[in-house]
């Protein structure tokens, strides 16, 4: 099962729920309030399945494919930013 | 029979040097005359540093082939790659301001443009092409006094000030439609041909603020030209992060970590009021910009 990570430590600014972290010193990256929230759950390593359930247990109004397609966007961002890597 | 070819030296145009009024200090240019002489095309409010003041700065442009190479000794500037001299000549007024900002840790630099309504400034963010410069040139026609149009400096003291170097405004040619008589009398009578289509404004002995002339930073607007919008231009107010995340996009402080980069940001988003600005044409946005100027809101 994927896990995800956080890769290394980041300089955060939060703003009206939403986040900028620094990271490696070097970029800067906007997350808006659902991939801060990610970014703050994986204070620890989560598993892909575990972190669903905690979002679809906080947004229960939220139709459950709207919210994996929310965070899979979330995740990929994180991704690419070079904040969060998978683990399998 | 042996063919030898022989290593060709690039020639290199005899290099001129000027100083320039820096942060307490000077900045010294060197670089050939034809560059400099655009230069002064495009900064021709940027005085010359007092005959005694200490160098602070060191910016050099040299050749190599047809690359022209901008460097300071302020920070590590990228190499841009200019072939030709109108876009070096401008990559060097960027370095030469950057220069200028890099001697001074409370002071940001941002690709916008800005005018002065009595006493208080707006200032115009947008892409390029985004059509600041036209705008600004609009509200210059019309008694707003220039602070930039593309170029500005803030300094972040409470509250923050904005200043600009003393450069000209672009204007692309044709003239835009809606261009009033004003507009193009205020064209005719400053401007002068850089490139095919493209004039530069001396603005600087009437209706522009003086070189580090520093004006209160009243708002932020975020310029959105639509061809498609109907009446009057209109205003929406930006929340924190959004313009925060303008600002980190179009920020130009080399002399910063990003930390600090993004602590400048806030700063800024805090200090002053943000706003979308929908419009169809430059001509119809004076009167908003003044009355929120002088009311404080849109």
């Amino acid at each position: 099962m994927s896990r995800y990570r956080r890769i290394g430590p980041a300089c955060e600014t939060a703003i009206d729920g939403e986040l900028f972290l620094v990271l490696n010193n070097q970029d800067i990256v906007h997350l808006d309030p659902l991939a801060a929230a990610l970014w703050r759950l994986l204070d620890e390593p989560m598993a892909e399945e575990a972190i669903l359930r905690v979002f679809a247990a906080a947004f229960p109004a939220t139709p459950s494919q709207q919210l994996s397609g929310d965070l899979a966007t979330a995740i990929r961002l994180l991704e690419a930013a070079g904040a969060l890597v998978r683990e399998d | 029979m042996a063919l030898v070819l022989r290593e060709r030296r690039a020639t290199a145009a005899p290099q001129a040097a000027v100083r320039f009024r820096g942060w307490r200090g000077a900045i010294a240019l060197a670089a050939d005359a034809r560059l400099l002489a655009l230069l002064a095309r495009l900064a021709p409010g940027w005085p010359s540093a007092p005959g005694r003041a200490p160098v602070r700065a060191s910016v050099e442009v040299t050749r190599a082939g047809r690359r022209f190479r901008i460097e300071t000794s302020a920070y590590a500037a990228p190499d841009y790659g200019f072939t030709r001299y109108l876009p070096a000549a401008n990559g060097t007024l960027g370095v030469l301001i950057g220069s200028y900002i890099a001697a001074d840790p409370e002071t940001i630099g941002l690709h916008a443009a800005a005018l002065a309504f009595g006493g208080r400034a707006a200032a115009l963010l947008g892409d390029s092409f985004a059509g600041k410069s036209t705008l600004a040139l609009t509200l210059a026609a019309v008694g707003g006094r220039l602070l930039a149009d593309d170029r500005l400096a803030v300094r972040l003291q409470e509250p923050p000030v904005v200043f600009g170097f003393g450069t000209a405004a672009k204007l692309r040619l044709p003239y835009p439609a809606w261009a009033s008589a004003r507009f193009r009398a205020m064209v005719v009578r400053h401007g002068a041909c850089l490139a095919a289509n493209l004039l530069a404004l001396d603005l600087t002995a009437s209706r522009s603020c003086g070189f580090a002339e520093a004006v209160l930073l009243s708002a932020l607007f975020v310029l959105a030209r639509d061809p498609a919008h109907v009446g009057p231009p209109a205003t929406e107010r930006l929340g924190r992060p959004e313009i925060m995340h303008r600002l980190i996009q179009q920020m130009f402080a080399p002399h910063l970590p990003p930390s600090a980069v993004l602590a400048a940001a806030r700063k800024l988003a805090e200090a002053a009021p943000a706003y979308r600005l929908r419009y169809r044409e430059a001509s119809a946005v004076p009167a908003l910009l003044r009355r929120c100027l002088a009311e404080g809101q849109p």
